[in-house]
């Protein structure tokens, strides 16, 4: 069933409402801030260009290619970006739960405007396969997002929304399958949430 | 009004629509799908206003020309308000569009043709591309006024019996579908007489609701003459017998809407309960700061389980959407107020008969029009279940998957009447447990959505057996789910419960069957008062209802319950800040009558005492079927046989005959192996897992996926108590039903006991921690099926589970399980499902069947202890047999002995991999450990058990290997390391008695063959991949057919790569913990209806330091409050 996909409608209701739009806007202006958007809360924030700054390029987040919900433990990899989450972890590959029917990542004018994401950095999170790849096959691409793009961020650094779920990750237990080498109670998507309480001192 | 939107469906979906129109109108060309968008407005919107519509939907535009000649608009059942149009309204109202009252979506399905369509081809086509339960189909896009009609009300309808006499109320009961009974009709009619008045047609549908099958449970409470000997017990009474010998840690039984059990106590030492503290509590918002934090607190574990088989096989995405709205609606009415955790989801259907794979078993049959078929079920009942859940917010971790079907002495059995089943496990303050009393002058709420013509009367079709009741009166007792609806209720009664002391709930009950009319008077009637309710108070999307419609109907997403008259402003405010519509319809009252009324108007004037009171106890007298097989099979089953078969006739259990399976033509056991796997109960079954969201809420800590390459195949499911709590809860399934076939108590033993060796894989402290639900089915009214259920009941509740010490709180029947149409029928075998659940001391110790390797064993404890017994297995199965002997549980100590000697070897680090047999025997087992480790395996078959003298062995046509690889007797297969060997039969020397009956299999190879050695000669060899890939052909095929089917070919061909390295890490960095700064900034955790997973996100930023803030963004702006952040 498509409804107004849960984000989508979130966004309108801040995008039509005065007092929220000026609220959200004056929110995203200043320097002081930060926000994580993810699954619903990514297709949410993806829709609120006008309001965060330098997210022009930014995709907006439609059903998957399978057109079926995708609930997976998949790999992603951490591209060197300025998500304030997201520093230290460049180049990491970890698993990470997927659970949505709409995470296809789409770009306007097609490649133009992802070749922009791209070169300006703000990609932070793709789809690798289980050999390390950036990757658009399925499943280890849950939603057939192109080069697997899962998270972006803004040119600072302080806005980051992705599909996949760090926070149904941030102890070890709740994964379905971890390495045995992790030998403290939080698995390494704790590391996020950490950054982000460093990066407010 | 209305406005064109983009198109509904993708090209491949359209495609495959096409090609299968075409078998029914050859004539078509084209097909094309769009959406459109109907607004019913207050009054002309601005161009502003329309804009900002558009915007709001998807693709929309303004129509542009005339809508060409040939068309069908599918749009919602005028009458009913879909769950896109709640939700799509509320956006629209959010986005301050006060004038659009409401939106709703059709699609316009345009095609072209070489001649124009008949009727008849219209009506074909038609039945394609709406579902007749929750959709119109239209000719003529004017006609779409009616969707927001306003028409008058139906008029109330009084039955004349003092004038007519009982021959109008036996009028009406045809008519209307009540489905009451002659002695039913007889104590009405005399209450009423003695009443000096004319019922209502209200009166009599409520009755009939409220006595139906479905809410009395008659049967169960019936008293039973078998055989003509009069029995002490009823089957209820049995089943109390297991609480009544061994409570447990269960603290509520078979009063609630749920049961419950004590948890562990999340209290640090000296804490009172309430404070609260540093990790280690429930995490949760407060309900007045919005402030999110642990709160110290002993904890209760709640579980139900339901089913909803009717609606499902009439409409299978609804019927499972509903069974599993409606089971998780009873764990947040439990109690003052519960929390719905994990959910579970089973199946029970016929042969799948897929298209491109059809299989040498499944054996032609039909299915009657008016109910779906075992495909259409699979591919849509799922869905229907996941999407619930999904949306509702509830991760969907455990559930069976079985197809059967067989023909047995000209009798077709199996599940054309399937069964779906819908469970979970949940939490609740130990203080909320029991219900308050209502005291008279309490205010009655109806919390949730508007009365909508859906639904009415399910409690008594349900009842019926299937193809017994006209075809409209099916549909219309089909209901429909609105997650997004019924989260904003739990939302709500979450905020009730937190506020611990202070709740303002008494009581709450859900409505489910049989509507208002159930659970108005349930939730009075529980605290002794009666009640006056107010009809125009209900709210109603449908202005055409009449009031026994307002009253009885089945809208879903509703709950009842009572608060106190000054809780009412507090009341209302939790309501608004989650957009929860709700309505006080009554008030309670002393007098124990119940009275529905609109200014001089009584539709409902009569005591509770009529309505509820006595209505004659069932007696059922029945006669066990002795010999059901014919001489055909007798004779094929052997002369040995004869003497002791009885297959119906469970009393006699000695008919146990090892190392003979009466099974014919299996002789090539490579054959034998492919067809297994291919078997559905058997085979993968990821397309049912990865449509279900299984980490929403965040404790999740075992769900069916294993290991690095994610293969399903967890025994049991388990859950963290709290963020960072080291206990939790687990729940497994247990069923065995094709073997009540052949001895239906040993069916139901079995059942438990698999549900055991699931479960056992979490680490549980005590066999008495695992409560049960059971759920039984029976084609009540079939030769023999009654005594088989009275049977079966008795050898559960009366000897297996209080040899156990352990109790069955919780459970349902659904006691018309026969399909009959024309001359036909299809009936069940007697079906209990076992769902378990328990507290879990450790969670960090929960097993998996993924094999580790590296100098380690595989070790069998064999529960059968080499009886080898085949009967009723996959094996006999896929040879369209039956089998004679049905592996049962001899001894309930072994399994005694057997669990405990598990958690001590889980406690000691000594187990690697765990993984119990069933479905498909030792070899089903070795396989999918083999597939979670991705490993070849080096098995030596275990040997022959020793003969004893009453049991010579036969020789034949059947050699013994089968038997060892295939037979489903409980037992499990554990990993060890090899240097544990000793240790370990010396622990099963002096814990149990099973020592002779654990064997050494073999070791993982470390290549990707899968070999089985006989007496040391190679018998079957086979790669990993190659087995893996027969056993995910069936999710393969339901997959294509259901999703994109590119997708699922990428998926199943991923499994060709053997080298595959799986999940794997590569981490770059160490972790970096933040210093202890001692100020914890502030964080608005953002929701909004609709959106779920807010808890986690909290949870985790509040473990990096953060203070964490409920911030519900719609609520926030419509009252004008700025947060400081």
């Amino acid at each position: 069933m498509f409804i107004p996909g849960a984000g989508g409608g979130w966004a309108k209701s801040i995008l039509f409402n005065p007092r929220a739009y000026d609220e959200f806007a004056a929110f995203f202006h200043r320097d002081d801030t930060f926000a994580l958007g993810v699954c619903n809360g990514c297709q949410m924030m993806a829709q609120l260009h006008d309001l965060i700054p330098g997210t022009e390029h930014w995709p907006t987040f439609v059903r998957n290619q399978s057109e079926q919900f995708e609930a997976r433990l998949v790999m992603v990899e951490v591209v060197d970006s300025k998500s304030i989450f997201l520093q230290g972890l460049a180049g990491s590959r970890l698993p990470i739960v997927v659970s949505h029917g709409e995470g296809r990542a789409q770009f306007g004018k097609a490649s133009m405007e992802r070749k922009r994401v791209i070169d300006s950095g703000l990609v932070a999170l793709h789809y690798v396969d289980n050999y390390g790849n950036v990757t658009e096959s399925y499943p280890a691409n849950p939603n057939g997002s192109p080069l697997g793009i899962t998270g972006v961020t803004t040119p600072d650094g302080r806005f980051t929304i992705m599909m996949p779920h760090p926070e149904r990750l941030f102890l070890k237990h709740h994964y379905s399958w971890y390495s045995s080498d992790w030998h403290d109670e939080e698995g390494p998507w704790m590391q996020m949430f950490w950054n982000a309480r460093r990066w407010i001192n | 009004m209305y406005y064109a939107g983009g198109p509904a469906l993708s090209a491949y979906r359209i495609e495959k629509l096409l090609y299968k129109a075409k078998t029914y109108v050859p004539s078509l060309l084209t097909l094309e799908a769009q959406y459109l968008y109907f607004v019913d407005v207050e009054r002309p919107l601005s161009e502003i206003e329309e804009a900002r519509l558009l915007a709001l939907l998807p693709d929309s535009r303004f129509p542009q020309g005339a809508i060409s000649e040939q068309y069908l608009l599918v749009i919602p059942r005028p009458g009913t308000i879909s769950p896109w149009s709640s939700k799509a309204t509320d956006i629209a109202a959010v986005c301050g569009l006060s004038a659009v009252k409401r939106i709703e979506r059709g699609v316009l399905w345009h095609f072209t043709a070489n001649a124009p369509l008949d009727e008849s081809q219209i009506k074909q086509l038609s039945s394609l591309i709406y579902d007749r339960m929750t959709e119109a189909v239209l000719l003529n896009i004017k006609q779409t006024d009616a969707l927001f009609s306003q028409a008058a009300p139906r008029p109330l309808r009084t039955i004349n019996i003092l004038a007519q006499g009982i021959q109008a109320l036996i009028q009406t009961n045809q008519q209307q579908g009540l489905a009451l009974s002659a002695d039913e009709i007889d104590y009405l009619f005399n209450n009423f007489k003695a009443l000096q008045r004319n019922p209502t047609d209200v009166e009599l549908m409520m009755f009939a609701q409220a006595n139906s099958e479905h809410c009395r449970h008659k049967i169960f409470n019936a008293e039973w003459i078998i055989d003509g000997q009069a029995q002490p017990l009823s089957l209820f009474q049995m089943i109390r017998h297991t609480y009544q010998q061994h409570p447990g840690a269960v603290i509520s039984a078979y009063h609630d809407n749920a049961a419950v059990m004590t948890g562990f106590s999340l209290r640090k030492g000296g804490v009172q309960e309430g404070e609260k503290g540093e990790l280690g509590g429930i995490f949760m918002p407060d309900t007045a700061t919005h402030q999110y934090g642990y709160v110290e607190q002993d904890t209760a574990i709640l579980m139900k389980v339901e089913t909803h088989n009717h609606p499902t096989a009439i409409s299978p995405f609804p019927g499972a959407a509903t069974g599993s709205g409606g089971e998780i609606r009873d764990e947040g009415a439990t109690g003052r107020g519960g929390k719905p955790k994990a959910g579970l989801t089973g199946f029970s259907v016929s042969h799948l008969r897929l298209p491109d794979a059809p299989q040498p078993w499944e054996t032609p049959y039909e299915t009657p029009s008016r109910m779906a078929t075992a495909l259409q079920i699979m591919l849509e009942g799922p869905i229907g279940a996941s999407a619930f859940n999904n949306e509702f917010g509830r991760p969907a971790l455990c559930g069976y998957f079985r197809t059967f079907e067989i023909e047995v002495n000209g009798r077709r059995r199996g599940y054309h009447k399937p069964i779906m089943l819908a469970g979970g496990v949940g939490n609740i303050r130990p203080q909320h447990v029991q219900k308050k009393p209502i005291p008279p002058g309490s205010l009655l709420i109806v919390l949730g959505g508007p009365a909508m013509l859906i639904g009415l009367g399910g409690g008594a079709a349900s009842s019926m057996t299937a193809g017994h009741s006209s075809e409209d009166l099916d549909f219309a007792s089909v209901q429909r789910g609105n997650p997004e609806m019924q989260r904003r209720c739990q939302e709500v009664i979450d905020a009730c419960w937190r506020m611990g002391a202070d709740n303002p709930i008494f009581s709450v009950h859900d409505v489910g069957a049989g509507g208002l009319s159930n659970a108005l008077p349930e939730l009075v009637h529980d605290s002794g008062c009666g009640g006056q309710f107010k009809l125009s108070a209900i709210p109603t999307a449908d202005p055409s209802l009449s009031p026994m419609e307002i009253w009885c109907n089945e809208a879903q997403e509703r709950y009842v319950l009572a608060i106190a008259k000054e809780n009412l402003p507090l009341f209302k405010q939790l309501c608004e800040r989650e957009r929860c519509p709700y309505a006080v319809v009554g008030e309670a009252t002393a007098e124990q009558q119940l009275y529905l009324y609109d200014g001089e108007t009584a539709f409902i004037d009569m005591p509770l005492s009529v309505l509820l009171g006595k209505p004659p106890k069932m007696r059922r007298e029945v006669l066990t079927h002795p010999l059901s097989l014919s001489r055909e099979e007798l004779h094929n089953l052997g002369p040995s046989q004869q003497h002791t078969l009885s297959p119906f006739d469970p009393r006699n259990n000695e008919a146990n005959s090892p190392l003979e399976s009466g099974l014919r033509g299996v002789s090539n056991i490579k054959e034998a192996a492919f067809r297994v796997l291919h078997l559905p109960t058997v085979a993968n079954k990821s397309f049912l897992i990865t449509i279900g969201d299984r980490t929403v809420g965040g404790l999740t800590v075992r769900d069916q996926m294993v290991g690095p390459w994610q293969v399903p195949v967890a025994d049991c499911a388990v859950t963290a108590t709290t963020f960072g709590s080291v206990t939790g809860e687990a729940m497994a399934i247990g069923e065995r039903t094709p073997l009540a076939l052949l001895n239906a108590p040993a069916s139901g033993r079995m059942a438990i006991g698999e549900a055991i060796t699931n479960i056992a894989a979490a680490a549980i402290d005590n066999l008495s921690d695992i409560v049960l639900s059971a759920n039984w089915m029976a084609a009540c009214g079939q030769p023999g099926e009654d005594a088989a259920l009275f049977d079966t009941v008795k050898a559960v509740g009366m000897e297996l589970c209080p040899a156990l010490g352990i109790n069955i709180p919780v459970g349902k029947d659904s006691l018309s399980m026969h399909a009959a149409w024309d001359d036909k029928s299809v009936t069940a075998p007697l079906s209990l499902i076992i769902s378990a659940f328990a507290r879990v001391s450790d969670i960090r110790r929960s097993l998996t069947p993924q094999i580790q390797g590296n100098d380690t064993v595989l070790l069998l404890i064999d529960l059968g202890k080499g009886k080898n017994r085949l009967g009723g297995s996959a094996l006999a199965q896929v040879y369209n047999q039956l089998g004679d002997t049905a592996p049962d549980i001899d001894n309930p100590q072994d399994l005694v002995d057997f669990f405990s000697i598990i958690q001590t070897l889980n406690r000691q680090d000594k187990i690697l991999a765990y993984h119990d047999r069933s479905d498909g025997g030792l070899f089903v087992t070795l396989c999918e450990m083999a597939f979670a480790g991705h490993t070849g395996l080096d098995i030596q078959i275990p040997p022959t058990p020793p003969f004893s003298k009453g049991n010579p062995p036969r020789a034949g046509i059947f050699s013994n290997i089968f038997a060892s690889l295939f037979n489903e007797d409980l037992g499990a297969i554990i990993e060890i390391k090899s240097t544990d060997i000793a240790e370990i039969q010396n622990g099963f020397a002096q814990q149990t008695h099973l020592s002779e009956h654990l064997h050494i299999l073999g070791t993982p190879n470390g290549s990707d063959t899968l070999n089985f050695y006989q007496n040391d000669k190679l018998v079957l060899s086979l790669p990993r991949s190659t087995l893996q890939r027969v056993w995910s052909e069936t999710t393969y095929h339901l997959q294509r057919l259901r999703d994109n089917p590119d997708c699922a070919q990428q998926e199943y061909d991923a499994l060709l790569d053997t080298q595959n390295p799986g999940l794997s890490v590569h981490c770059t960095f160490k972790p970096e913990i933040p210093p202890q700064w001692g100020i914890s900034p502030r964080i608005a955790i953002l929701r909004e209806q609709g959106v779920n997973g807010q808890l986690e996100m909290a949870a985790a930023f509040d473990r990096a330091g953060f203070t964490c803030v409920d911030v519900h963004t719609g609520r926030r702006w419509r009252l004008g409050k700025i947060h400081p952040f």
